[in-house]
This record gives structure tokens, C-alpha cells and sequence, in this order.
């Protein structure tokens, strides 16, 4: 029996961990170890200076990780690396493949918001972006996925446009980097 | 050879289930198309994600609070669009295995429009299950795009224009026939339903 419980002990602790919340976190911390690269963050300033936009566009909790001069092994290695990052919690809304660029979107669904991330790989340049929505933000998301995904695309930030569904001051701790 | 047979049984159901949760699954001429496309887009609704953005609908808006009963009863809405550089980069060649693949689907609308302003051409394909719509295909070309929409779940033909426009739904499909107008359009007409593929 003791045998039996020492040997459960070892197997259990052999497995991997999953985090308790993949996300952003688990994603870029996958595509490091995978690719051997390291990310860079967003400046501060800038941020700030689109928080106000942010806010009527009823999107917060705003974080970018950039992996500058990125040579993956094949664009097709990178979704597989972030999809199984984030588990089977969240699930690929959209995908979006052009010449130069090649955009994925997952969603989950956390409480009243949904959270997305978004990858995007433009020529040797990867982003992460993650960020939750509002109701609003969300209606014009889910209501109209390609536009959205056009002017998504560099960045996310042209989703911080007022016309993405303006939430007034409901979300009031909107984007602020936090460390990956 | 029983065991055999149980497996063969086992994995063919699994496939089912599997294609059953992520749609039609698209012919392979879609993926070379795709390659050839200046952009491709596959937009993903399951059935939680409509829920969900159900929840979000704004229920005093006569035309939000539509959507959302429609929504309610689909399993999912995929739709997969192509966008080329030129016209004439695919062609009836290229469309034919996805008509293929909806074997046992009957075509209720095929509009063919072409006038001097534009040129379109738009397939709606219903199944029925016991008597009951049970999911709709939507096939719009235009000279520089495709697009292909899986709506899985019930849906009257007859309201899909109420979905148009949203959730990558294309815009102003009209599921009964149109109005003769004055611009020449060389075909414009419902084949009826119960036309078998």
C-alpha cells in the first residue's frame, strides 16, 4: 500500500503543471522557451496615453509582449505552440492569414467579460496581445469579427477606437502593464 | 473481426462528433485557395461564444433582441471568407468539391446577379432533420471573393437577413425572390426548396 501511494506521489509529481489561469503569461513564456527568444514590453507612456481611448472602448486589462526579429520554425509551429499554451479553456475565434501577416484570435469567456488574446505575425515581428472586453466592446467584435480583425490586427490598439462600442466610465481599471 | 467492426464504429462516431463540433469541414481545393487568396479569414461561433454574446444583446433594441432569440437555438455559426487580389483567380473548378461536400443538402436559393455594377452569385443550402431546418450553408462569390458560412442549428431561411451583417454573416441575402428590376440581371431566381444535390 505504501508502495502503492509512494509510487502515486512520484507519477503526480511528474506531471506537468498547468497553470490554474493560462493566458498571456503561459503563452509568452511557451513561445520563449520554444523558439528561444525573449520579449520585449510596450512603454509605459504610450499606453497611457491610450488608456482614455481604452476606456470608452470598453477594453482593459490591456498587455503586449513584442518578440522582435522572430524566425519561427514555420508560421504553423506558432499557433500550435500558443493554442496548446492556452489550453482548451480558450478557444480560436478567428483567423486571419494574409501574404505578410498572419493574425489568430482567442476568446474565453471570464465572468461578464471576455477575455482575448490575440497573436499576430507580421513578417519577423510576433505580438501578443491580450486584453478584456466589455458587453459593448464585444458586440462590435463578435458583430462585425472581420473588420474588427482588420484594424485589430497591428497592434490591437485601433480597437481602443471610440466607435468600438464607447462603455463611459465602466471600466475603471483599464489597461495597465502589467509585467509578464 | 467483431472487435475490428466495434473500433472501425468507435472512431467513425468520434469523426462525427469531431466534424459535427467544428462545422462542414471544407474540401482540400479550399486550403489551396486559401494559399492563393491576398487574405483569408475563418471566423469561429460556437455555441458557447453565441451564448454569450447572447447575453450581451441588448434586449429593448427590436433587432438585437431578434438576433438573440435566433442565436439561442444555433450550435454555431463558422464562416470562412477569401479575398483575392485580381478576379478571375478561382473559378467553377474551384467551387465544385465544396458543392460536393453538401451531398444530402438542398438548395433553396441560387442568385445569380450580374449587372454592369456588379457580379454575384449566392447559394443557400438547407438540411433537414426529421422536417426541421437543422443548418444552413451560405456560398457568396464575387469576382475577388468567396465565402462560405456553415450556420449549425435551426434557422427559418426566412430570417437569415435578420443575421446578415453580423457575427461575419454576409449582408442582404434575401432568401425569397427578389423584385424584378429595371438593370439586367441574367439570373435572379430560387431553385424552390426540396431540390436535392
Amino acid at each position: 500500500m505504501k508502495r502503492a501511494l509512494a509510487l502515486g506521489v512520484i507519477l503526480l509529481a511528474g506531471l506537468p503543471l498547468r497553470p490554474a489561469n493560462p493566458g498571456m503569461k503561459t503563452a509568452v513564456a511557451a513561445v520563449e522557451s520554444h523558439f528561444g527568444v525573449r520579449h520585449h514590453g510596450v512603454p509605459l507612456p504610450l499606453l497611457w496615453v491610450a488608456k482614455p481611448f481604452l476606456i470608452r472602448a470598453g477594453v482593459g486589462g490591456l498587455r503586449i509582449a513584442t518578440f522582435e526579429d522572430f524566425r519561427g520554425d514555420g508560421s504553423i509551429a506558432i499557433d500550435q505552440v500558443v493554442s496548446k499554451a492556452l489550453g482548451a479553456e480558450w478557444s480560436l475565434f478567428l483567423e486571419a492569414r494574409s501574404r505578410h501577416e498572419r493574425t489568430n484570435i482567442y476568446v474565453r469567456p471570464q465572468g461578464a467579460r471576455l477575455a482575448m488574446l490575440i497573436a499576430t505575425l507580421e513578417d519577423n515581428e510576433l505580438t501578443l496581445i491580450q486584453m478584456n472586453c466589455s458587453g459593448r466592446a464585444l458586440h462590435h467584435w463578435i458583430n462585425e469579427p472581420v473588420g474588427s480583425a482588420h484594424n485589430g490586427k497591428h497592434k490591437g490598439n485601433r480597437s481602443a477606437e471610440p466607435s468600438a462600442g464607447s462603455e463611459g466610465n465602466e471600466e475603471t481599471q483599464a489597461e495597465k502593464r502589467e509585467p509578464i | 473481426m467483431k472487435h475490428i467492426c466495434r473500433c472501425a464504429g468507435v472512431v467513425l462516431l468520434l469523426l462525427a462528433a469531431a466534424q459535427a463540433q467544428q462545422g462542414i469541414r471544407l474540401p482540400a481545393s479550399w486550403e489551396k485557395l486559401a494559399a492563393k487568396a491576398a487574405e483569408s479569414v475563418n471566423i469561429n461561433l460556437d455555441a458557447n461564444m453565441l451564448k454569450f454574446a447572447g447575453s450581451f444583446m441588448n434586449g429593448r433594441d427590436a433587432d438585437q433582441a431578434e438576433a438573440k432569440r435566433l442565436i439561442a437555438k444555433l450550435k454555431g455559426i463558422y464562416v470562412h471568407n477569401l479575398e483575392f487580389k485580381q478576379a478571375g483567380e478561382f473559378g467553377e473548378a474551384d467551387i465544385e468539391p465544396i458543392r460536393t461536400q453538401l451531398t444530402g443538402w438542398s438548395r433553396i436559393v441560387d442568385v445569380d446577379s450580374r449587372t454592369d455594377k456588379e457580379k454575384e452569385k449566392v447559394e443557400i443550402y438547407c438540411k433537414t432533420e426529421n422536417g426541421q431546418i437543422a443548418g444552413m450553408v451560405i456560398l457568396a462569390q464575387e469576382p475577388k471573393e468567396l465565402t462560405f458560412v456553415h450556420i449549425d442549428g435551426p434557422l427559418d431561411p426566412a430570417d437569415l437577413n435578420k443575421l446578415g451583417g453580423n457575427f461575419g454573416i454576409p449582408k442582404g441575402i434575401v432568401t425569397h425572390e427578389p423584385k424584378p428590376k429595371s438593370s439586367p440581371s441574367k439570373s435572379a431566381a430560387s431553385d424552390g426548396p426540396g431540390e436535392k444535390r
